[in-house]
């Protein structure tokens, strides 16, 4: 599945973020990336708050659709 | 640029290792403090905050240490070196073209492994490089520590730890960025293949995020954090779909609450020290020594009436600037683009676009700068053209003055609702934008929300002083200029009373394009041209006016006893400040519900004659709309270009022309022909 699916509390685990995506550099850097997991704090419209190690991190639903969690 | 200079100097000097000059950039991730570490290292006071994308240009400060040079150059936030947004370009290309002597990589020391991976990166440069763990009293109390010997051995980069919000361990970064440029201390990774990530690698950033990983498990030591984890309570709250909303809206009723109660009464001081007791003291002097009345006119009208008068609203700008400090430095403003995304999704922008729009209410030409973290051209145009019709500060100070005169029991309502028409217009042009020349999806985005942290008051102070002095800068040069030329082109042709001066002939002349707004007073229009300098000027244009007009100010002060005068100054100073306290725990706004000065009521009694309540408006909404100033129009070009600055000029003086037609002409039916 792919991090927007994630539900609000869950933790899931990043496979991949898809080569496609513009912003990959800058995702992967910020800590959205293989093997790291990812904790789901809040949602707002098309909006994710997560929790990735010490960071917390906003992303959009679209950009959520190209990372692969399990 | 300095460091043009020094580079294009070291390129004849005969023998590289003579060069006492040390070229540093500071390198690092968004907000992790990177500006307030400059500041620190040579007494700079550049802008801070707590949001990322406070620092869209490059800024330099020099410091000389131990007989050296060193001039370092602070560079907008990134996370890697392959940049998207403009920000993140300036400095890709300062780190990779320009090849400073030394990198001072500046780590948010709670957030370290994030950070490691660009440290990873710009290791590779072969750059000697010191690297500060800057709030390292954070991580302290996240119960994280970092081993400091460990990072040496494995990467071969000194690391340590600072506190930039108090200055601790930034005096040893000096030695240490010496130290690694006389000895070219390069970065040499050594990290064995055991400690790297478990995931295999599929391309050289996944090895770099590799490496990284590796790094941090290597020297991170983690003990039991100190505190409460704050942030995600407060954040429950603030970030609610529905709370997060209600908080906003509080948050900004208080935002101009507190600006408007809180300096009403200090600006009913100033306008009572500046013309009551300044100018009576002037004049008094002036009468004593024997001066021309020629001189106490320019005196009285020119630097009483004209800058005097504008002067009157610092306490205003103070406060406003104080609080939206507050909001930047807190933590607050960068949680805007999650919880009013949706919002900004309306109008075909992703919810970074809130910050830019929320500076804006400062100043803006900072607000249009901030453009550039946007990550897409098309969402940095739509946002230019939306910002200067965010109304800022120095329009408020006209809105305040003939809302008070014409709208005295609902000045607070015409105020708010000058700023919701600025509001309401950006979002026209927005979607104008959006349907036409700019159709297509919003940008996805990605961002960081910084911890909430307590505001260090000096740092806020010196922020908003170092806006105050812009202001009062304004003033004594800008607006006394324009004050001095105004006092003798209304003069002009000597002998000539006002209503035939060179002033009111330029006046008549564009009152034909005023007219239909019912501007038809020559002391009115004439005060729209300058206004293009900046806003506020309109007002110490018309001072002047008024004041040459006006005439009596000329008599001299016959008695002034300077002690009891001025002990009256300072007792009202202080019942201003306890009315103001008082104002803010009221309930409601109560906007500058003060009696008019003496000396200044001549002055209103004279615009309230030359304006209908309708034709107030009008005026407002011109200033309001039509573009802010010469310096936004000025930076508008240098970030969208010409055409569009142009076109933006055009776009919004078509629009202040019709929206205040449209208010006049309906004010006009309503009340029957006032």
């Amino acid at each position: 599945m792919t991090l927007d699916e994630a539900k609000h509390g869950q933790v899931v685990r990043v496979v991949q973020t898809r080569p496609e995506l513009a912003l990959r550099p800058k995702v992967q850097a910020i800590g959205l990336r293989a093997g790291r997991e990812v904790r789901v704090m809040s949602r707002n419209g098309r909006m994710l708050l997560v929790q990735v190690g010490e960071a917390r991190v906003a992303v959009t639903a679209d950009l959520a659709r190209c990372i692969e969690v399990q | 640029m300095p460091s043009q200079l020094q580079e294009a100097l070291s390129a004849s000097a005969p023998v590289q290792s003579d060069r006492r000059i040390v070229r540093v950039a500071i390198a690092g991730n968004p907000n992790s403090g990177k500006t307030t570490l400059l500041n620190q290292l040579v007494g700079s006071r550049f802008a801070v905050g707590n949001w990322p994308g406070v620092t869209v240009e490059r800024k330099e400060g020099v410091v000389d240490f131990q007989g050296w040079r060193i001039e370092i150059v602070d560079l907008p936030g990134i996370y890697t070196l392959e940049p998207i947004a403009e920000d993140e370009q300036i400095a890709a290309d300062c780190l990779t073209r320009e090849r400073p002597d030394v990198i001072l990589n500046v780590i948010e020391t709670p957030r370290l492994e994030r950070a490691l991976t660009l440290t990873v990166e710009l290791a590779e440069r072969g750059i000697p490089m010191v690297v500060a763990l800057n709030m390292s009293d954070e991580a302290q109390r996240a119960g994280l520590a970092v081993d400091c010997e460990a990072f040496h051995a494995l990467t071969g980069i000194r690391a340590l730890p600072t506190n930039g919000r108090t200055g601790q361990g930034v005096r040893e970064l000096l030695p240490a960025i010496l130290e690694a440029h006389r000895q070219q201390q390069r970065p040499a990774l050594r990290i064995a293949r055991d400690m790297l990530s478990e995931v295999e690698p599929q391309s050289l950033a996944d090895e770099r995020l590799g490496i990284a990983e590796g790094l941090y498990r290597a020297v991170i030591r983690r003990r039991e954090p100190q505190g409460r984890a704050l942030t995600a309570a407060v954040d429950k709250v603030l970030l609610h779909p529905v709370g997060g909303l209600i908080a906003y809206l509080a948050v900004m009723y208080l935002f101009f609450k507190i600006s408007f109660d809180f300096s009403a009464p200090f600006m009913d001081w100033t306008d009572g020290f500046i013309s009551g007791y300044l100018g009576r003291l002037a004049t008094h002097l002036l009468g004593l020594v024997g001066a021309p009345e020629l001189v106490v006119g320019f005196v009285s009208e020119a630097v009483i009436g004209g800058v005097g008068f504008v002067v009157t609203f610092v306490p205003l700008i103070a406060t406003m600037f104080f609080l939206l400090t507050l909001l930047g430095m807190s933590g607050y403003l960068a949680r805007l683009p999650f919880l009013l995304d949706r919002f900004m999704n309306w109008l075909g922008l992703n919810g970074k676009a809130v910050i830019p729009l929320l500076l804006g209410l400062g100043c803006n030409v900072p607000a249009v700068m901030a453009t550039r973290t946007m990550e897409s051209r098309r969402d940095k145009l739509v946002l230019v053209m939306m910002i200067p019709f965010m109304s800022c500060p120095a329009r408020l100070v006209v809105f305040s003055f003939f809302a008070l005169l014409f709208f005295a029991q609902h000045a607070a309502l015409v105020i708010f609702a000058m700023y919701a028409l600025g509001v309401l217009v950006a979002v026209a042009t927005s979607l104008l934008l959006k349907g036409t020349l700019f159709k297509r999806s919003v940008a996805p985005m990605i961002i960081e929300l910084p911890p909430y942290r307590l505001p260090r008051l000096r740092t806020v102070g010196t922020i908003v002083w170092s806006h105050v002095r812009e202001f009062l800068y304004r003033a004594g040069t800008l607006i006394f200029a324009v004050s001095v030329i105004v006092w003798a082109l209304v003069h002009l042709p000597p002998g000539a009373k006002p209503q035939d001066s060179v002033v009111a002939q330029i006046g008549r002349a564009v009152v034909p394009v005023f007219q239909p707004l019912g501007l038809e007073d020559w002391r009115v229009t004439s005060s729209l041209i300058p206004a293009f300098l900046a806003r506020e000027v309109a007002l110490g244009f018309m001072g002047t006016i008024f004041a040459v007009e006006e005439g009596s100010n000329t008599e001299t002060v016959e008695t002034f006893d300077l002690v009891a005068e001025t002990r009256e100054q300072v007792v009202g100073f202080g019942e201003a400040a306890l009315d103001g306290v008082r104002a803010v725990f009221s309930l409601g706004i109560q906007t500058f519900a003060t009696e008019d000065d003496e000396t200044t009521r001549a002055l209103r009694e004279a615009v309230r004659d030359s304006f209908t309540p309708g034709s107030a408006l009008a005026f407002m909404i011109l200033l309001l709309l039509y573009n802010s100033c010469l310096g936004v129009y000025g930076v508008m070009e240098k970030e969208v270009g010409r055409r569009y600055a142009l076109g933006f000029l055009g776009w919004s003086f078509l629009v202040g022309w019709v929206v205040a037609f449209v208010v006049y002409q309906s004010w006009r039916l309503i009340s029957g022909g006032a």
